[in-house]
């Protein structure tokens, strides 16, 4: 079956990544803690669909997602390194096109998307093989 | 409030500075889609030129930078721009103040110190995204966070 791909908000993604960089994105995720009255549940394989990405993963998984994306042998900077740079460190797109060498705004863009929506496929396809977290896999 | 009245003012400016300028309304993608600067949207040629020239001239009557008249020696171009009142008061305190002679230097000066801006922002953000890739790969926030603060 094809893994279940839900959509999800750039400003998710930004609240999530800026959460991690401040480290305050554990506490719910600390092996007892249990999530009461956001969802209702405290079993993270029933009814989970809604819950925001800051819910969802923790420290260990936003890291372990950059550690990979920051290994791929490409001559230009990584997926990581243009997400991280944008979103956390907030330089403009247009700065990140100058740097990178693009030839306008608009392919910084589409390299953008691309860049937050490989972030995401490693970042969910992180979450399903663990076991301790109950996921539909 | 009454809606502000413009006027189409003729800068000239150097062939070389017009030509960059062109390439940069390109880079910017700036006829197809407006962009974000400073909280502003920017959504003309025209609009852009008047944000920088306001930016220096700005910088300039506030102390951040020195006066430095550049004179490229070269034959010039004609950019039309729409001036609003409120530019055309802050570019006249400009002249007025010395930051340049005139409205065409005025523009000049902003032009060129906008291009050198650019460039050493993009040496430096080049430097940055390398340190960034290469801490990502121990993805450290506290590493990650402290890059940057000695640049």
């Amino acid at each position: 079956m094809k893994q279940y791909m839900p959509l999800y908000s750039t400003d998710e993604l930004t609240a999530l990544l800026r959460s991690w960089q401040h480290g305050g994105l554990d506490g719910i995720h600390s092996p007892n803690a249990v999530v009461v009255g956001v969802v209702g549940c405290d079993r993270p394989a029933k009814g989970f669909r809604a819950e925001s990405l800051l819910q969802r993963f923790s420290s260990a998984d936003v890291s372990s997602v950059f550690r990979q994306m920051a290994a791929a042998a490409e001559p230009m900077p990584t997926y990581g390194a243009i997400v991280y740079a944008n979103v956390v460190q907030c330089h403009p797109l247009q700065d990140l096109a100058r740097a990178i060498g693009l030839a306008d705004c608009s392919e910084a863009q589409s390299l953008l998307i691309r860049a937050e929506d490989a972030f995401m496929n490693l970042l969910l396809g992180h979450l399903v093989p663990k076991q301790d977290r109950g996921a539909n896999g | 409030m009454g809606k502000a009245k413009s006027r189409s003012i003729n800068l000239c400016i150097s062939e070389s500075l017009v030509s960059r300028f062109d390439e940069e309304i390109d880079f910017l993608n700036l006829r197809v889609q407006s962009f974000h600067v400073d909280e502003q949207i920017i959504r003309s040629k025209s609009g852009f030129l008047k944000w920088l020239i306001g930016q220096y001239a700005q910088a300039h009557l506030d102390g951040l930078r020195d006066c430095e008249v550049i004179d490229l020696g070269e034959s010039s171009e004609v950019i039309p721009c729409y001036l609003d009142r409120a530019s055309e008061g802050l570019w006249n305190v400009a002249v007025k103040n010395g930051v340049a002679p005139s409205f065409n230097a005025l523009a000049e000066s902003a032009l060129y110190h906008y291009f050198d801006r650019q460039h050493k922002n993009q040496e430096r953000l080049q430097h940055l995204v390398g340190l960034y890739k290469e801490a990502l790969q121990r993805a450290n926030p506290a590493e990650l966070a402290a890059i940057g603060e000695g640049l």
